[in-house]
């Protein structure tokens, strides 16, 4: 379930249960609503997301370079440098290649995931000194990715049904009026007890997340930024900041070159092609 | 003829003669031989061709309504007049002649665009090129950039990519792009010193107690038609202070290879992988172990083959080789540790088939993965990789030589992966002309994700060896459990430790292992092997390295 940068950053590219239509509307008339009762900001925190989700179903695939910067100091910066594909899945999670470029010792390991609205996803590792492709435990996503502040799950294709929603407010956040919602894992594994989600009301596109650890306590703020639009319609982060409030530290992703509609297929995620990436 | 493109020709003859003399032959006097527009989701695209590399300089007005590309020595020989821009963002190209030489053209929009500009290299029937990306811009973007600065950490803020007045060339090219049509050949490798120090005097006259070895490992590839071809070329080459034998050189790859559609060929020399345990790699058969390499059978000799694959819809993946040459299993020398006594003869093998090493393999695999389940099946016929050792020479000089046999090998490798556990098997029958065999290895790798509320995993390995033959010198895994732990620290130097213990269950030799591997800055890293051999039956193989207890040191560099 790692790895799915493209769709962390819009709340998920998976559909609904219901005809994207039916979402749409449900989703306006929700939103609308005065938040009067606890049932309705549930219900209206699901509405925000899948409206998000809805608003970027029919990518495709992309293609995208990643480089990470983790700041471990003032002084101290590494950088490491990642490619990206992903596929869209109709009727399930994304599937995702990330293939690592730096630190060079990494040079050409690859991490192939489908991901799935429910339950594990399946996760295959391609060791390139032993040309070994090996099916990973998928179970735990709350370690670190590479050393960094982001975690595995943080990186994971973001299906709406991973989480359960709670509408909290309305408010301005850089001067931009956006929707505040709270999302609680499913996952009994997920490293934080909430997520706390900043939503643009202009476009749904996320803007910040708030992660509190398993004791209930703020970790880490992850800002995006930099959006641009793809196809007229799909928009994406040129940035996602991730500051550990508890340790200090912090890690900017960039992402470069974002292409759509490359022409990937199935054949491009399988295990054979992991291991022929490169 | 073209004046300048024989002055070109005569600067690259004649560079080496003129450097150190203030050569007029900078590579700056490169001609820009056309320009092409394309259009793409988001972006348009301006491509220059070059006749050479050329410095440039990109810059945009506030209103990002007029971009200008300066090449400050370079000469324009095309007329951009003749350029279609219908379609396109941009309304007009100008060019001018900057008083300090070179051109200058500037692009006229119809809308803001966010430029960028990068150089690609030569690439299959292009030559040097200049890009601008013109990124499309809209006033939310723009909005959300001054968010994400807010957000972003110290020293990350200056970070050029919104709406910058001049991106470098050098900003712009550092980032790698995998998919660009620029993607060129791939440089890369590793360079690697190690020394082995020996607890114990060593058991054979000839060996000694410290060696150091030097190997290097360059990989070139090269993909071209979008990618579905592509060539690949690793050579790998070690120089062993002691033992003549590990002093070698091999070609680990050295293939073609083409994807059409869900087949896949690939001609030459290459290194395949199958298996899931961690012990041994039991059914893993199509290269032949560099055994003086290490003693863990990971490292592999290429194997020549002609392979053909074909993903099916559904049901998997199917593979097919022939296996035209076979490859002789590398020994230690007389001089080496971890060798057998007495040494094996290399230079004397027993064949079976009287085609000797020019015997063609050929051997079939179906793999798939249904849920928590991959599993691959799979039929090898040809000379068996691990071969018989049988004692010969004289008595004064005794060796014991390979016996390579005929065999006839099915193999079933199949994972579990539910939860934190992956469930593992490998079983193998082996027909061949000494005797048939069943041989397997099972077990599990339980992991504690981040152990002790930490960052680190911990897993439990444990795994059960299994072969048909029994105790004996040729079979080192017979009766024999495995249990190791790994330890991945998911730190930026990504700290990772596997220990274990192999105990043969029959007569007790053990066989000690620790390897910990870690990272020294963006190109090193550091690996500590020791490995241990004690209570070691005569009638088994470990036998032969009960003295051989031994560090290892590694230092490898990437590049």
């Amino acid at each position: 379930m790692a790895l799915v940068l493209v769709a962390a950053a819009q709340t998920g590219p998976a559909a609904a249960e219901q005809p994207a239509e039916t979402v749409q509307s449900d989703g306006a008339a929700a939103v609308e609503q005065p938040a009067a009762t606890a049932q309705s900001d549930t219900a209206r925190g699901l509405a925000i997301a899948r409206e998000a989700d809805r608003r970027d179903q029919g990518f495709g695939d992309t293609t995208a370079d990643l480089t990470m910067a983790l700041q471990l100091s003032p002084t101290d910066r590494v950088i490491r440098t990642m490619r990206q594909m992903v596929l869209e899945v109709e009727g399930d999670g994304d599937k995702s290649i990330m293939v690592f470029d730096r630190p060079r010792d990494l040079k050409g390991t690859a991490i192939l995931t489908f991901s799935h609205r429910e339950g594990n996803d399946d996760q295959w590792l391609y060791l390139p000194a032993l040309k070994r492709v090996k099916r990973i435990s998928s179970a735990d996503q709350s370690g670190p990715f590479m050393g960094s502040e982001f975690a595995f799950e943080d990186l994971a294709s973001q299906e709406v049904e991973k989480y359960r929603y709670r509408y909290l407010r309305d408010e301005m956040l850089d001067g931009e009026p956006t929707y505040v919602v709270e999302r609680i894992p499913v996952d009994p594994n997920s490293g934080y007890s909430r997520q706390v989600t900043w939503i643009d009301k202009s476009e749904y596109r996320l803007r910040r997340i708030d992660f509190y650890d398993r004791k209930g306590d703020l970790l880490k703020t992850m800002t995006l930024g930099g959006y641009r639009q793809y196809l007229d319609r799909y928009w994406r982060p040129d940035t996602m900041a991730m500051t550990n409030h508890q340790s200090g530290k912090s890690t900017l992703l960039r992402f470069d070159n974002y292409r759509f509609r490359t022409g990937l297929s199935d054949s491009d995620f399988s295990k054979g092609a992991l291991s022929r990436i490169r | 003829m073209n004046s300048k493109l024989v002055t070109a020709a005569l600067c690259l003859l004649l560079a080496p003669l003129l450097l150190g003399a203030g050569a007029p032959c900078h590579a700056a006097q490169a001609d820009i031989q056309d320009l092409r527009i394309g259009l793409n989701p988001g972006r348009t695209r301006i491509v220059f061709d070059l006749s050479g590399p050329a410095r440039y300089h990109l810059s945009s007005n506030e209103e990002r309504s007029r971009v200008t590309l300066e090449f400050p020595s370079a000469t324009p020989g095309f007329d951009h007049r003749a350029v279609a821009l219908r379609g396109t963002p941009i309304a007009r190209i100008r060019t001018t002649a900057p008083p300090e030489g070179g051109v200058r053209y500037i692009f006229d929009l119809r809308q803001p665009v966010e430029p960028e500009a990068f150089a690609l290299k030569p690439y299959l029937s292009r030559g040097h090129r200049v890009v601008i990306d013109l990124h499309k811009v809209s006033p939310a973007a723009a909005d959300t950039a001054a968010a994400a600065d807010t957000g972003a950490p110290a020293g990350e803020r200056s970070r050029t990519v919104r709406a910058p007045s001049a991106i470098t060339p050098q900003s712009a090219t550092s980032i790698p792009n995998p998919v660009s049509e620029g993607l060129a050949g791939d440089w890369s490798g590793s360079l690697s010193l190690d020394t082995r120090l020996f607890f114990g005097d060593a058991a054979y006259a000839g060996q000694d107690r410290q060696n150091a070895s030097v190997a290097f490992q360059p990989e070139y590839f090269i993909d071209w038609d979008q990618g579905r071809q592509r060539f690949a070329f690793t050579p790998f080459v070690r120089y062993d202070a002691n033992d003549e034998e590990r002093t070698h050189a091999d070609i680990r790859e050295l293939f073609w290879r083409m994807e059409r559609d869900r087949l896949l060929l690939k001609a030459g020399v290459s290194v395949v992988f199958w298996g899931v345990t961690e012990s041994q790699h039991l059914v893993d058969i199509i290269n032949q172990t560099d055994f003086v390499e290490n003693i863990d059978t990971e490292d592999k000799l290429g194997q020549p083959m002609l392979n053909l694959e074909y993903l099916s819809d559904g049901w998997g993946t199917f593979s097919a080789f022939v296996l035209p040459w076979f490859r002789e299993r590398t020994f230690p020398g007389s001089d080496g540790r971890l060798r057998t006594q007495p040494p094996v003869d290399t230079g004397d093998p027993l064949w079976d088939s009287g085609d000797e090493e020019k015997h063609i393999d050929y051997a079939l695999r179906w793999s798939h993965f249904i849920g928590d389940w991959d599993f691959g099946l799979a039929h090898f016929t040809g000379t068996a990789r691990t071969p018989l050792l049988i004692p010969a020479g004289t008595a004064a000089k005794p060796v014991l030589r390979p016996l390579y046999l005929q065999i006839d090998q099915t193999s079933l490798d199949v994972q579990a992966t539910t939860g934190a556990w992956l469930w593992k098997l490998e079983a193998l029958y082996n027909a061949n002309k000494v005797e048939d065999y069943f041989a397997a290895v099972g077990g599990f790798e339980y992991t504690w994700f981040g152990a002790g509320d930490g960052p680190a995993d911990i897993g439990w390995l444990l795994e059960y060896n299994y072969d048909e033959r029994g105790e004996g010198l040729q079979v080192a895994l017979q009766d024999d459990l495995f249990a190791g732990v790994r330890l991945s620290g998911n730190d930026v130097a990504g700290t990772r430790v596997l220990g274990g213990l192999t105990v043969d269950l029959d007569n007790g030799s053990t066989f000690g292992n620790i390897e910990a591997a870690r990272r020294l800055g963006d190109s090193w890293t550091v690996t500590v092997e020791v490995r241990t051999f004690f209570d070691t039956d005569r009638d088994d193989p470990l036998h032969f390295f009960r003295d051989d207890d031994y560090i290892e040191l590694e230092l490898e560099r990437y590049f």
